[in-house]
């Protein structure tokens, strides 16, 4: 069905994908922009909350019932957050690991995906069962004989013993994620590269990648989240302070009995904010750049 | 698996060099999983079988299904199993569904789009340790919570003891987290599906005459077949394995009402019983389940001829 | 090292230095020039464990203890660098959080790790790593000398199957807060019974709630956490009863121990003296209603005075004392279930005679008098807790404590002591969230906890 209802093969076809993205219906209902709005608030009004918090003086943190204006607001939550703990480490450690993790986990994902998406072979979905299967034990299982793993390698309190579990175990969810969206790209168009010459690698590199960067941005991105956020392995692993990770970082904050949400709340904030910044721009940016490429 | 692959390949000629080619391009992503977890994964099936205590270090033998009688003896594993499945079903359902009409949202052009957009991180980033139990504080009973405190403020009613007075609130509590928390997984995926779809599919059927409603049905659900299966495996692999979530929400109660399996793992194993055999026995009937809801998904979703 | 040097040493670092020491222990300890170069805390090589290190040889010790901000930690641990040049100790922050704590710990144990060589225990984990093999008994080290220095139940409560293996750093206990300026307003005296808790609670929650509908007349923590089996502890201990059998078995379902999951329940349910929201009730929700000055009685944890009587926070500063929990009778004293921290060797230490000394000196009249001082955590030593700095301490903690403290005891210690209460919590609170009457969460109990003492 796919076949029949796609246009004819070539440059006409990539302009009309750019076309599809950016045409779109003039949302003219208000139902739409009530369902928007819906959305917008239900996503943020937490993180509205949890902003709120980290500007309010101490005694107002939990104030019964609840105060929604801090007065007068303070920064007072930033400054213990910094100076309680070393947080600039923290972040730097979780950029370490978080971004060495996703570089190679999509390079060897990608790999696989594309001999499961676009190469002819039997069995595929035992294929992608067996790769998946390497998913099917929980952290907390595999915690023990890990941690075994690393203390007799030596690589307790170093950044390897994060980045290395965390590449693999977002291995299987890498490789389904790209598979899926390579799988989707039409077969005609890596052909049509081929047949004037172009190698199966000129043709992924020049056909296959750019028109699945969407799919690959995603797939990043999922990953880099699962390993910015990855808790237990992380709080077992890395007993230094100069090697902890975020997550690891702001829940020790907490008391043996007490939350200080104030301080806690202000963590979270300087954790969160600039990483969705980043993301919204690396997207936008990478999207709009390639579909300029492919028009051209 | 990788390996039968290579044998059906060398015999025919440009499919057995694909297939040659393909078996390249898996084997270092299977090595590095083997690598990783093939360890804790033998030693997790071998104290499944075993009489292994860490707080009786003395007495270590294999005991064969013993384990397995003890979990089907113990009416908490059995409440566990339960609240895994329905817990799974209930999340990846609403999960799927708001983040799917998220991503349909987020994919027009309208002004405000990049709000929308934004929106649809902000949960996913951030570390789930710390949201359930900024959550748990939003759901606090007394009015310091934000919920109970905003109703003060409207003059209603405002003692709901959110998680710990009947388990349905507790559950539905839980689940708008869940769904909170992980419909930007779904919605991140299934946008960028969306992407992916060529234009002109849409604007032949504009001219057809077909409805937005039919559009959806006949050309966006049939393109994202893939993506769907894709996103519904992994959310349900992830949900049947949520631990984070619950126990800094919830940790399991009111009761043991929110108690699942992964976290009745937790409670038998690391967290202070110390009873390696069985959680590891508990650990090996989850990996079953999973591998059930694995199956029946690709069997159902999964279409081998659509790329061969 | 005499008391002058100890000064001398703690005056020379200033507040910014320590806060750096203490941000990168481990990192960043050699710019102190306090210890030799070494590696990962838990690489150090594994030799043969021996009895005796020999006196010249210099060793390496890691001491595990949460992180706390007072800097209190750091400061013990660089005075004692630098009198004991051979006996070098890093001190690994540890998670505040005693499950997370615990996760971090058992990780490293379970693989036989050497380190840390010295490590903090919360007052229930020796009874599972003496089972396991993880600590060393002390009884070889401890001197009557140090016994009688102690309080009797720092050493008793470390105790597991006859043989000594942890002893209590500093205490905590559970004790009554309640608002001095509410029982004078009433004319009511601090209750000495359960019974006069519940009428005191329920004359000043009547007043109270006219002008204010939030005020509550007794908090406590009902959640599903380790204190709601503390506290009934509490009670039961309150009525005379006890926890452990003839057999040394765990026996809820007696009288005592219905009636105190009863009055747990009716402080919600029929007397209304507690909020409905008890159930997910946790020390950190019952201090946010008192210091919002809408509860007259709390049940807390020690560490609760500092937070009541915070300025910043704390709308009723100076208007809380407190006093020891009350039983059934006015002739029973009240108990107190004790927490805190103890201190115990890892049986896997390449030094455990250096590692013994470190524990002794923790111990010590000058270590554990910085400690109360700077922590504000009662003390395992009578001469320190009467100390004349401590007595007239500000906010007047350790003038009330002595009393609290003269009436305290410990969780029993089993192997499998939290596998038990995680099996008893969620049946406690479910009959705290209303979803089952007292008599059957106690029976429910009783059989989880059954099967698992017959398994």
């Amino acid at each position: 069905m796919r076949e029949t209802t796609l246009g004819p093969i070539g440059a006409e076809r990539e302009l009309s994908v750019t076309a599809g993205r950016r045409r779109g219906v003039p949302p003219s209902r208000v139902g739409f922009y009530v369902l928007a709005a819906f959305f917008a608030v239900f996503a943020f009004f937490p993180m509205v909350w949890i902003f709120d918090t980290s500007l309010k003086p101490l005694n107002q943190v939990t104030a019964q019932p609840v105060n929604y204006f801090p007065w007068p607001p303070t920064l007072d939550n930033f400054r213990v957050a910094f100076g309680q703990a070393p947080f600039a480490r923290y972040y730097l450690s979780s950029a370490i690991v978080s971004v060495i993790s996703t570089v190679c986990c999509l390079a060897l994902a990608a790999l696989a995906a594309y001999a499961i998406a676009r190469l002819r072979f039997r069995g595929k979905q035992i294929v992608l069962i067996g790769v998946l299967m390497f998913s099917f034990f929980p952290a907390i299982t595999q915690l023990v004989p890990l941690y075994n793993v690393m203390r007799n390698l030596n690589l307790l309190n170093t950044y390897p013993a994060l980045i290395i579990p965390y590449t693999f175990h977002s291995m299987p969810m890498a490789i389904w994620l790209l598979s899926a969206y390579l799988r989707d790209i039409p077969h005609d168009l890596e052909e049509a590269a081929m047949v004037d010459g172009t190698t199966r690698v000129g043709a992924f590199l020049r056909v296959i990648l750019p028109i699945s960067a969407p799919g690959f941005v995603t797939s990043g991105i999922i990953v880099f989240v699962y390993c910015w956020n990855e808790f237990l392995l992380s709080l077992s692993f890395m007993t230094e302070t100069n090697v902890k990770t975020l997550p690891v970082g702001i829940e020790q904050y907490q008391g043996q009995f007490t939350f200080p949400w104030g301080t806690i709340s202000a963590a979270t904030v300087l954790a969160v904010i600039p990483l969705v910044v980043l993301i919204l721009i690396f997207q936008r940016r990478l999207i709009t750049g390639l579909t300029a490429g492919a028009v051209k | 698996m990788a390996i039968a692959v290579k044998r059906r390949g060398k015999s025919r000629g440009p499919e057995a060099a694909e297939a040659r080619l393909a078996f390249w391009l898996i084997l270092p992503a299977v090595i590095g999983m083997v690598a990783v977890s093939l360890y804790p994964v033998l030693q997790t099936i071998a104290w499944a079988f075993q009489h292994y205590q860490l707080t009786d270090p003395e007495n270590v033998y294999f005991n064969g299904f013993h384990n397995f009688q003890r979990l089907a003896g113990d009416p908490n594993f059995w409440a566990g199993l339960r609240f895994s499945l329905l817990y799974t079903v209930l999340s990846v359902a609403g999960q799927f569904v708001v983040g799917f009409v998220f991503a349909l949202t987020a994919h027009r052009e309208f002004r405000g789009r990049g709000i929308v957009r934004a929106a649809m991180l902000f949960p996913w980033t951030m570390p789930t340790v710390i949201t359930a139990v900024v959550w748990r504080f939003m759901y606090n009973p007394d009015s310091t919570g934000l919920f109970n405190g905003t109703l003060e403020h409207l003059g209603l009613p405002h003692n709901i003891v959110w998680l710990g007075s009947s388990a349905t609130l507790a559950v539905i509590a839980l689940l708008i987290l869940a769904v909170w928390k992980v419909n930007s997984f779904c919605a991140l995926v299934v946008l960028a599906g969306l992407q992916s779809i060529p234009g002109d599919v849409y604007e032949a059927a504009s001219v057809d005459g077909a409805g937005a409603l039919r559009q959806f049905f006949s050309i966006t659900l049939p393109y994202l077949r893939q993506t769907i299966m894709v996103v519904l495996v992994l959310r349900t692999v992830e949900s049947l394995q949520a631990f984070d979530i619950i126990v800094g929400l919830t940790n399991g109660g009111p009761g043991n009402a929110t108690l699942n399996l992964p976290l009745y793992i937790f409670q038998k194993g690391l967290s202070g019983a110390q009873d390696f055999g069985l959680s590891s026995a508990t650990a090996l009937v989850l990996f079953a389940i999973i591998l059930v809801f694995a199956i029946v998904y690709t069997r159902v979703l999964y279409r081998e001829e659509t790329f061969a | 090292m005499d008391d002058q040097e100890m000064r001398a040493i703690l005056g020379r670092l200033s507040r910014r230095e320590l806060l750096k020491w203490g941000l990168y222990a481990g990192a960043g300890m050699s710019a102190l020039d306090l210890i030799e170069a070494c590696g990962g805390s838990n690489t150090s090589s594994s030799t043969s464990s021996q009895a005796q290190t020999p006196a010249d040889k210099t060793v390496q010790l890691v001491y595990a203890a949460p992180q706390e901000d007072s800097g209190t930690t750091v400061k013990l641990v660089v005075a004692w660098n630098a009198s004991n040049p051979k006996t070098q100790v890093k001190y690994q922050q540890m998670p505040r959080t005693s499950a997370d704590f615990h996760t971090q710990l058992v990780s490293s144990l379970t693989a036989n790790s050497p380190t840390p060589d010295v490590t903090d225990v919360d007052v229930i984990w020796p009874g599972e790593f003496a089972a396991a093999k993880w600590i060393m008994p002390l009884d070889q080290y401890v001197t009557d000398s140090l016994k009688k220095s102690l309080f009797g139940s720092a050493i008793t409560a470390g105790q597991y199957k006859g043989k000594l293996y942890a002893i209590q750093r500093w205490y905590d206990s559970g004790q009554l807060y309640y608002r001095t300026d509410l029982l004078q307003k009433y004319a009511v005296a601090v209750p000495k019974t359960m019974d006069d808790l519940v009428s005191a609670a329920k004359k000043i929650q009547g007043g109270e709630q006219a002008s204010n509908s939030n005020f509550s007349g007794f908090v406590w923590e009902g959640a599903k956490i380790e204190a709601v089996f503390d506290e009934w502890l509490e009670w039961l201990w309150g009525m005379g009863g006890d926890v452990l059998d003839k057999n040394g078995k765990v026996k809820l379902d007696t009288t005592q121990g219905r009636k105190a999951l009863q009055f747990m329940y009716d402080t919600v349910y029929s007397e209304k003296i507690s909020p409905p929201g008890t159930s997910t009730s946790a020390p950190a929700d019952a201090i946010s209603r008192m210091q919002n000055g809408n509860a007259a009685f709390m049940r807390n944890w020690q560490f609760a005075w500092n937070l009541v009587q915070d300025p910043r926070q704390s709308k009723v500063v100076g208007k809380v004392s407190m006093a020891p929990l009350p039983s059934d009778s006015s002739g029973r004293p009240g108990v107190g279930c004790t927490g805190g921290w103890m201190l115990a060797i890892n049986a896997k230490s390449t030094a455990p005679d250096r590692a013994w000394k470190f524990v002794e000196y923790m111990l010590g009249q000058k270590a554990q008098l910085a400690m109360a001082t700077g922590q504000s955590v009662s003390p395992v030593r009578q001469d320190v807790l009467n100390d004349p700095q401590l007595q007239s301490a500000a906010n007047g903690f350790f003038k009330l404590i002595g009393a609290v403290l003269k009436n305290v005891k410990g969780r029993p210690q089993l192997r499998n002591y939290t596998e038990i209460s995680t099996a008893i919590q969620p049946e406690f609170n479910s009959v705290i969230a209303n979803q089952k009457k007292p008599a059957d969460g106690i029976k429910s109990a009783q059989a989880a906890i059954d099967s698992i003492q017959s398994a």
